[in-house]
C-alpha cells in the first residue's frame, strides 16, 4: 500500500494509528491477528535500502581511482617542474614574482587536469552504458535515470579543477622555490634526488590505494566462487516454477484452493517430459517467507526465540526439487483434512529439539492450548535448504502437507514446480497451457527455473565483484604506469650515475639490481601500507562476504604478491633500459 | 716480457650517411708494465675515445687488443667486465663521485661489485681513508668538498680494489694548480709504487710526470 503523510504527521504517529487499525480489523475464517503485522516504510528507505551501502563502497572506489589518477599526475608535474627550475629561475630574473609563476603553473596543471576531465566524459558516454550493462536487472533502483546531464558535467568540471590546483600546488611550489643562482648554474640539468621523496612518497600511496582496492575485489571473488559452489540443499538443474496466485474473490476457502491446487499437479504430472511434479508456497530463492515457532509435546520448553520456515507443500515435492528425504516418508494425498495432522521437519530442527533421539513420532502444534486434533506427528526428515538466499544459512523449516491447511493466505499464493528430464523451459509453453485449462482467467506470476532463481540470487554480488574488479584493475594499471613514471624519470636522472658504476665495475645484474631494488622498496613500502588500510576499510564489506573474512589472510597475501608482481614488471622497463645505459655516453653527459 | 697492453691496429668509426666517420685510425701500441704514459693531442683527435677503449668502457671498435695477454677482441661484454673490474681504475676531469653517497660509501661502491664480504671491504675502505689523509671527511658528500678534495678522493676511488692499471681523463682539468700539482704527486707515487698509469691531458706539465708521451691528431697516432 503507498500513502502520502499529511503535512505534520511523523512516521510513529502512522505507524501507531495503523497498528491501532490492524487491532480492529475484522478476521475471516483461518485467520489469526497475530499473522499481520503493520509497519510503515518510507517510500526512498524501501527503494535505496539494499543498495545504498554497496554504492557507497562503489562511489569510494571511484575516489580511490581518482587520487591515484591524481598522484600520476602530480608525479608527472614534479618531473616537469624539476625540469623546469631553470625556466623558473630565468622568468624570476626577468621579474616575475613568484605567486605569478605559480598561478601560471596552477593554469597548465588545471588546464591538463580539464582536459583529463573532458576525455573521461568522451569515455563515460561509452563507459556509463558499459557499466550499466554489467547492473543486476530490477535490482538498483532507478537505474533508468542514470545518463549523462548537467549535474555530472558541473561535478566533473569541479572535480578536474579542484584536482588540477590540489595537485598542481605541490609542484608548483617546489619548481618556484628554489635559489635563483643555483638553479641558473644549473646549466640545463636537473639535480638528480630533488623532489624524489614527494615522487617516492606519491608512488606509495598509489599502490597502497591499488593494494586496498584490489584486497576488497579479491574478497568479493573469493565470496562469489565460495557462493557458486555452495550447496542450496536441493538439485536445481532441470526444474522449472511457475508461481499462481489465487484471487479472494474467486477462491474464497481453503477446500476451493486446493481443488485448485490438485487439479493443476494432475496436469502437470502428465506433462510429457515431466518425471515428478510438486507445489509450495515458499519457493526457495522465491523471496517470500512465513517463520513462526511452535510448541513441544510433553511441556517441553523450545529453545528461546528459535522459529522456523513454515511452507506447506504437496506430495512429490521434495522429490521435485531434489530435496533428500534422510528419514520416515513423504507427504501422500492421503495426508488431508479428514486424516491425522502430519509435518515433515528439515534435519535442523531433529537435530536441535531432539538430539541423539529420532524425531520421527515425535508431535508438536501450533497452539498454545492445544486440542488433541491439534497435535501434529513428524512422519519425515529432511535436508536443510537454503530458502531465503545462497549466502544465508539453511534455515529451518516445518513442512506442512498443503491439504491439511486452512489458512487461506498460506494457499492463496503456490509455485507449482517439475522437473523434467531435458531442458525445462520446453515445458514453459506446456505449463501455461495446462494453467489457461485448469482456470483460464489467472495470470502466470513468474515462470523461472530454479537455476535461474539461482543466478539472480547471484546477480548483486556477481555485479558487485564484477565492478570492484574492474575498479580495481584500473587502480592496478594507474599504479603499475605510476610505478613506471617515477622509475623511467629516475633512471633518466641517474643515467650518469649508472654510467659511473658500469665504468667502477658495475655489471648488468648490478644495475638491474639496483633499480628493481628501488622498485620493490616503495612496492613494500605501498603493500604494508596499503594492507593496514586494507584492514581498516575492509571490514565495510563485511556484509558483502560469504563465509570470507574481511581479514582473509590468504586474499591479503595473494594481492601481495600480485601487487608486487606488478611493480616488478613495471620496474623492469626502466630497469633494463638502465643496463643499455653506454657509460661513454653516460659521462660524456656531464 | 710481453706489454701489458698491445693495441695493433685499432679503428673505431661511426656511421654517417652513406660514408664513415673515424675517431681512431689503425692505433698500433704497446704499453709495458710500470709505465707512466701520457697522451696529448688537440680536442676531437680521440684521447678519450682510446681511453675508454683501454678501460673497457667501449666494446664498438676494430682491430686487435691484447690485456694482460688476454685477446680482448675475442672477449665478450662480461667477460671485458671482468677485466675492468680486475686491473684497471678510472680517474675523470669531473670526478664523476656520486653526489647522493658520502666519501666513504663513493669509495665503498667499487669493491661492491667486486663480491668482497662487506667486513673486508670496510677494513679496506679505512686503510684508503687514511692513506689518502681524508679520514675527516669520510661522512660528507661531494658537494661539501673543494675541487681538489673530490678529485683526491676519486683518485683514492681508483685504486681502492688495488688496480694494476689507472687510466686518468683530464685529472686536473677542473683544479687549480696547487690542487693539480697535489694530484699528480700521487699518480707519480703510485706510478713508483708498480701502478701503469696512462692519462689524457693537455698540460705540457702534466706530461713531465710520465716517461712516454703519445701524440694523437685527427685518431691517428702522430709520433
Amino acid at each position: 500500500m503507498l500513502g502520502r503523510l499529511n503535512p505534520g504527521v511523523s512516521q510513529s504517529q502512522a505507524q501507531a494509528e495503523l497498528e491501532t487499525f490492524v487491532q480492529r480489523l475484522t478476521l475471516r475464517p483461518g485467520e489469526d491477528r497475530n499473522d499481520f503485522i503493520a509497519r510503515i516504510v518510507p517510500l526512498k528507505e524501501l527503494l535505496v535500502r539494499d543498495v545504498r551501502e554497496s554504492l557507497l563502497i562503489f562511489a569510494g572506489a571511484v575516489g580511490f581511482i581518482l587520487l591515484i589518477a591524481c598522484a600520476n599526475v602530480a608525479n608527472l608535474l614534479l618531473a616537469r617542474a624539476a625540469g623546469r627550475q631553470q625556466e623558473m629561475a630565468v622568468r624570476t630574473a626577468l621579474g616575475a614574482g613568484r605567486w605569478r609563476l605559480m598561478r601560471q603553473l596552477l593554469t597548465e596543471s588545471t588546464l591538463v587536469s580539464l582536459a583529463g576531465g573532458a576525455a573521461g566524459l568522451l569515455l563515460s558516454l561509452w563507459g556509463v552504458a558499459a557499466l550499466l550493462s554489467l547492473a543486476p536487472e530490477g535490482q538498483i533502483p532507478r537505474i533508468e535515470l542514470v545518463r549523462i546531464d548537467g549535474w555530472v558535467l558541473a561535478f566533473t568540471f569541479g572535480v578536474s579543477v579542484i584536482t588540477g590546483i590540489v595537485f598542481g600546488l605541490a609542484p608548483a611550489f617546489q619548481a618556484t622555490k628554489r635559489e635563483l643562482r643555483e638553479a641558473l648554474s644549473l646549466g640545463g640539468r636537473t639535480l638528480t634526488g630533488r623532489h624524489e621523496g614527494l615522487r617516492n612518497a606519491l608512488v606509495v600511496a598509489e599502490i597502497a590505494l591499488a593494494l586496498v582496492l584490489l584486497t576488497g575485489a579479491g574478497l568479493m571473488l573469493k565470496s562469489f566462487l565460495r557462493l557458486r559452489t555452495v550447496n542450496p540443499g536441493f538439485r536445481p538443474e532441470n526444474v522449472l516454477t511457475m508461481t499462481v496466485e489465487l484471487p479472494d474473490a474467486v477462491y474464497q476457502t481453503a477446500p476451493r484452493m486446493q481443488a485448485f491446487h490438485q487439479r493443476m499437479l494432475a496436469r502437470l504430472s502428465n506433462l510429457p517430459g515431466v518425471l515428478v511434479a510438486g507445489a509450495v508456497n515458499l519457493s526457495p530463492l522465491g523471496g517470500y517467507l512465513t517463520r513462526g515457532d511452535f510448541q513441544l509435546e510433553g511441556g517441553r520448553p523450545m529453545p528461546h526465540g528459535y522459529m522456523v520456515d513454515k511452507p506447506c507443500v504437496s506430495p512429490g515435492y521434495f522429490r521435485t526439487m531434489g530435496i533428500r528425504l534422510l528419514r520416515g516418508r513423504d507427504f501422500t494425498v492421503r495426508d488431508n483434512a479428514s486424516a491425522p495432522g502430519v509435518v515433515i521437519v528439515s534435519q535442523s530442527v531433529a537435530r536441535r529439539l531432539w538430539p541423539g533421539e529420532d524425531a520421527i513420532g515425535k508431535r508438536v502444534t501450533e497452539e498454545n492450548h492445544p486440542k488433541p486434533e491439534d497435535w501434529l506427528t513428524i512422519v519425515g526428515v529432511v535436508d536443510d535448504i537454503r530458502q531465503t538466499g545462497l549466502a544465508k544459512d539453511p534455515d529451518p523449516a516445518l513442512y506442512y502437507p498443503y491439504l491439511q491447511v486452512s489458512r487461506l493466505f498460506w494457499l492463496g499464493r503456490m509455485s507449482f514446480a517439475v522437473r523434467t528430464a531435458s531442458d525445462p523451459l520446453r515445458l514453459a509453453t506446456a505449463m501455461r497451457a495446462a494453467l489457461r485449462e485448469v482456470d483460464r482467467d489467472l495470470p502466470v506470476q513468474r515462470l523461472a527455473t530454479m537455476q535461474d532463481l539461482i543466478l539472480a540470487d547471484a546477480a548483486e554480488p556477481r555485479f558487485q565483484t564484477r565492478l570492484l574488479g574492474a575498479f580495481s584493475l584500473l587502480a592496478l594499471i594507474l599504479a603499475a604506469v605510476g610505478i613506471y613514471g617515477v622509475l623511467a624519470y629516475s633512471v633518466t636522472q641517474r643515467t650518469h650515475e649508472i654510467g659511473i658504476r658500469m665504468a667502477l665495475g658495475a655489471e648488468t645484474g648490478d644495475v638491474l639490481h639496483m633499480v628493481l631494488r628501488r622498485t620493490l622498496m616503495l612496492a613494500g613500502a605501498g603493500i604494508a601500507l596499503g594492507a593496514a588500510g586494507a584492514l581498516a576499510v575492509t571490514r565495510v564489506l563485511a556484509k558483502f562476504l560469504f563465509d570470507v573474512k574481511p581479514t582473509d589472510p590468504v586474499t591479503f597475501v595473494a594481492v601481495a604478491v600480485l601487487l608486487a608482481c606488478v611493480a616488478l614488471a613495471a620496474g623492469l622497463v626502466p630497469a633494463r633500459r638502465a643496463t643499455r645505459v653506454d657509460p661513454m655516453v653516460a659521462l660524456r653527459y656531464e | 716480457m710481453e706489454p701489458m697492453i698491445r693495441l695493433n691496429n685499432i679503428e673505431k668509426y661511426y656511421e654517417a650517411g652513406y660514408g664513415k666517420t673515424f675517431v681512431l685510425r689503425r692505433i698500433t701500441l704497446d704499453i709495458k708494465e710500470g709505465e707512466f704514459v701520457t697522451i696529448m693531442g688537440p680536442s676531437g683527435a680521440g684521447k678519450s675515445t682510446l681511453l675508454s677503449i683501454l678501460g673497457m668502457l667501449d666494446g664498438s671498435w676494430t682491430g686487435e687488443f691484447y690485456f694482460a695477454e688476454q685477446p680482448v677482441h675475442k672477449l665478450h661484454t662480461k667477460q671485458r667486465v671482468e677485466i675492468n673490474k680486475k686491473y684497471i681504475g678510472f680517474v675523470f676531469q669531473s670526478y664523476h663521485l656520486i653526489d647522493n653517497l658520502t666519501v666513504y660509501e663513493n669509495l665503498d661502491i667499487p669493491l661492491s661489485y667486486r663480491n668482497i664480504k662487506s667486513a673486508e671491504r670496510s677494513g679496506l675502505v679505512c686503510d684508503v681513508l687514511d692513506r689518502f689523509h681524508i679520514v675527516g671527511k669520510k661522512d660528507l658528500y661531494p658537494s661539501q668538498l673543494s675541487g681538489g678534495q673530490q678529485q683526491l678522493v676519486a683518485v683514492a676511488r681508483a685504486v681502492i680494489a688495488n688496480p694494476k692499471l689507472i687510466l686518468a681523463d683530464e685529472p686536473t682539468g677542473n683544479l687549480h694548480s696547487a690542487q693539480g700539482k697535489e694530484i699528480m704527486e700521487l699518480f707519480k707515487k703510485l706510478n713508483d709504487e708498480g701502478t701503469t698509469i696512462v692519462q689524457v691531458t693537455h698540460s705540457e706539465t702534466n706530461a713531465q710526470y710520465g716517461n712516454r708521451i703519445i701524440n694523437l691528431a685527427d685518431g691517428w697516432l702522430a709520433n
